[in-house]
């Protein structure tokens, strides 16, 4: 029986674990999918930053299902758990997490092109250039983001399994999560946004750019994952 | 170790006293009113690139305790002495003392933004250029954003055009052209807007880039060959707009020139890598240094309608909520005005806010303050640069000689 200060200093290690994480690793990672983003929605500091927000409650719901699936079949998954299953489903996320963002960023391209017909008629200033909201989008960009399950809650999952509560398994997967958020991401967004808005000449490029880059990181993505699964 | 810090405060307070008496001389002896403010204006910018890259050279070096002479002036600066044990690399203050020759007491803020503002967790010996920042990371950033904040809240954009070094460079080509009688040209207002809001794009850019460029720091991934921290070429990727930065070329130049520098350091490594052109310069500065200076020669304040530094200093000036409590702006009184133009026609950055704004604070984010239009205002008291409410300059009418001329 694992006791419970084992089990509360384990907490507290998650959420340092995921601040560390998420500073060093997750930000450099994410800010190019998340600026991209944020430049291809045309937001501002204030609507990047609630996109910021928005991509990390994705992926902070992703570890908590991840937390949730190996709480309540954790013993029969530290069998299953091994490197080449790991792997396997790793490939698969990174795959879907490129779908998806090749999906957006045509999805944005497209409303662009619609914003731009629109715009030729009715709109008479470049303040008018908004393409709406899509904090779906960025909450699926986090979702399957999160999905992509990453050496570090990898690990504090599998250390998780032996206490046998699946409660545990899910603490220590949303304050990784957690953690991961409360990242100079959190201000970078809304900063790549307040900076960007301060040209709006270039809003309409700034757009297809930001969607462009965003397709190209999709695929960009998968072609990575193909080679280093090979 | 007293004597000699008594030394180089005697040296700064006599070079301070210099400045102040030219200028003195400049008030009391030029008598044209179009012209006292830009005479003003071109010594401050001199004494104040002499104060960069000449004055801050004079320090311990060379004394008996401190015989060590450098490849580069940065460790023999009289503010190194000052404040180089608690910030070996200097306080940011926001002026183009190029790190990578001068480094250390003032350096330039975009690269220490760019240095800081990722791998501030960095920590250990053999992490290249990162190491120094570690420990005081958080505390680095404070004195990066506080200095900048600080400086634009009070001077604004004056930085740009009473004191930046390459501003001057940029004036001068300009003056250049008159030499040969040619007048400058001029961009269409677009393009003048647009080129101003790339700034901010810039800036994003590499703060994006440095983000994860600076995540090698932590990884060890290697982009390019030999750009792992530790390795040579990691400093050309920590600092991704200082590659391409016009200013680097001329910052080296002149630390050579002053023969502060060892020309041999940048000669010897001439020949490396595609984009090395020597142990500080990359082909790209030298690049975009040629663009400039052409660009300089043809329209007036070229690079400073793009320049990031200048867009940190107008963010945090000319912006809200920082424009409400900036100190430095400048002031229209609609009464006054006759929309006779001059303002727009005498702007070395084409700002037209000045003209067609109806009247009150007209400071915007293209405007460096350098008081050209308050200068040529024939308006009595028309135009007004103010500091904190108080008025500092006032246009004055030159039209008509006063009782005493």
């Amino acid at each position: 029986m694992v006791s419970e200060t084992i089990i509360s200093a384990a907490y507290i290690e998650a959420l340092i674990i995921g601040l560390l994480y998420g500073t060093i690793f997750c930000t450099s990672e994410c800010l190019p999918y998340l600026a991209s983003y944020i430049a291809g929605t045309g937001a501002g500091f204030r609507k990047g930053t609630v996109i910021t927000l928005v991509y990390s409650a994705g992926r902070l719901i992703s570890y908590t299902i991840i937390g949730i699936i190996v709480g309540i079949v954790g013993s029969s998954l530290i069998f299953i758990l091994d490197e080449s299953t790991l792997a396997s489903f790793r490939l698969f996320a990174t795959f879907t997490f490129g779908i998806i963002t090749i999906i957006i960023g045509l999805n944005l391209l497209i409303k662009i092109k619609k914003n731009q017909t629109e715009c030729n008629k009715d709109c008479k200033s470049v303040d008018e250039w908004k393409i709406g909201r899509y904090d779906i989008r960025a909450f699926t960009l986090g979702l399957t983001r999160g999905l992509v399950i990453c050496p570090p809650l990898f690990a504090l999952l599998a250390y998780s399994i032996p206490f046998a509560n699946p409660l545990d398994s899910v603490a220590l997967a949303f304050l990784f999560g957690l953690g991961t958020i409360i990242s100079p991401m959190l201000i970078l967004g809304g900063v790549t946004g307040w900076l960007l808005n301060k040209a709006p000449l270039f809003k309409k490029w700034i757009s297809i750019i930001g969607s462009g880059v965003l397709i190209i990181l999709g695929i960009s993505t998968i072609i990575l994952t193909l080679i280093t699964t090979n | 170790m007293s004597i000699t810090l008594l030394g180089n405060i005697l040296q700064i307070a006599v070079f301070a006293g210099l400045i102040l008496a030219g200028i003195l001389i400049i008030l009391i002896w030029v008598k044209d009113k179009t012209k006292n403010i830009s005479t003003l204006r071109l010594f401050v910018q001199i004494a104040f690139t002499v104060l960069i890259f000449l004055g801050l050279i004079i320090g311990p070096y060379g004394l008996p305790q401190n015989p060590y002479i450098g490849d580069a002036p940065r460790d023999r600066l009289v503010g190194a002495d000052l404040f180089g044990n608690q910030f070996p690399d200097g306080l940011s203050v926001p002026v183009l003392a190029c790190w990578y020759p001068n480094g250390r007491t003032i350096t330039c803020a975009v690269w220490q933004l760019q240095a800081y503002l990722f791998p501030f967790w960095e920590s250990g010996p053999g992490f290249g250029w990162g190491t120094f920042y570690s420990l005081n990371g958080l505390q680095r950033i404070a004195i990066v954003f506080g200095f900048l904040i600080a400086m634009s809240l009070v001077i604004g954009r004056a930085f740009c055009g009473w004191l930046c070094p390459f501003g001057l460079y940029n004036d001068l080509m300009i003056r250049i052209r008159k030499l040969f009688g040619k007048k400058h040209l001029s961009f269409s207002d677009r393009t003048n807007k647009a080129l101003g809001q790339s700034r901010y794009l810039i800036i994003a850019a590499f703060l994006i880039l440095s983000v994860i460029l600076g995540s090698q720091a932590i990884f060890g991934i290697q982009l390019i060959d030999n750009t792992a921290p530790g390795e040579y070429y990691y400093s050309y990727f920590s600092a991704p707009f200082c590659q391409v930065c016009p200013m680097k070329p001329l910052c080296v130049l002149i630390e050579i020139g002053a023969g502060a520098m060892l020309p041999l350091q940048e000669i010897n490594h001439s020949t490396g890598a595609f984009y090395q052109a020597g142990y500080y310069v990359t082909s790209l500065n030298l690049a975009v240094l040629a663009i400039v200076t052409i660009g300089a020669l043809a329209y007036r304040r070229f690079w400073c309608r793009i320049c990031p530094l200048g867009g940190l200093t107008a963010l945090f000036s000319t912006f809200y909520p920082f424009k409400k409590v900036a100190l430095l702006r400048l002031n229209k009184i609609e009464e006054k005005c006759t929309k006779c133009g001059i303002c727009k026609r005498v702007c070395p950055t084409q700002v037209t806010e000045v003209y067609e704004e109806k009247g009150g604070d007209v400071t915007v984010s293209g405007c460096m303050l350098c008081a050209r239009c308050v200068e040529m205002c024939p308006y009595e008291d028309c135009l007004e640069v103010k500091m904190a409410g108080k008025p500092v300059l006032k246009s004055r009418n030159w039209l008509e000689p006063t009782e005493n001329e």
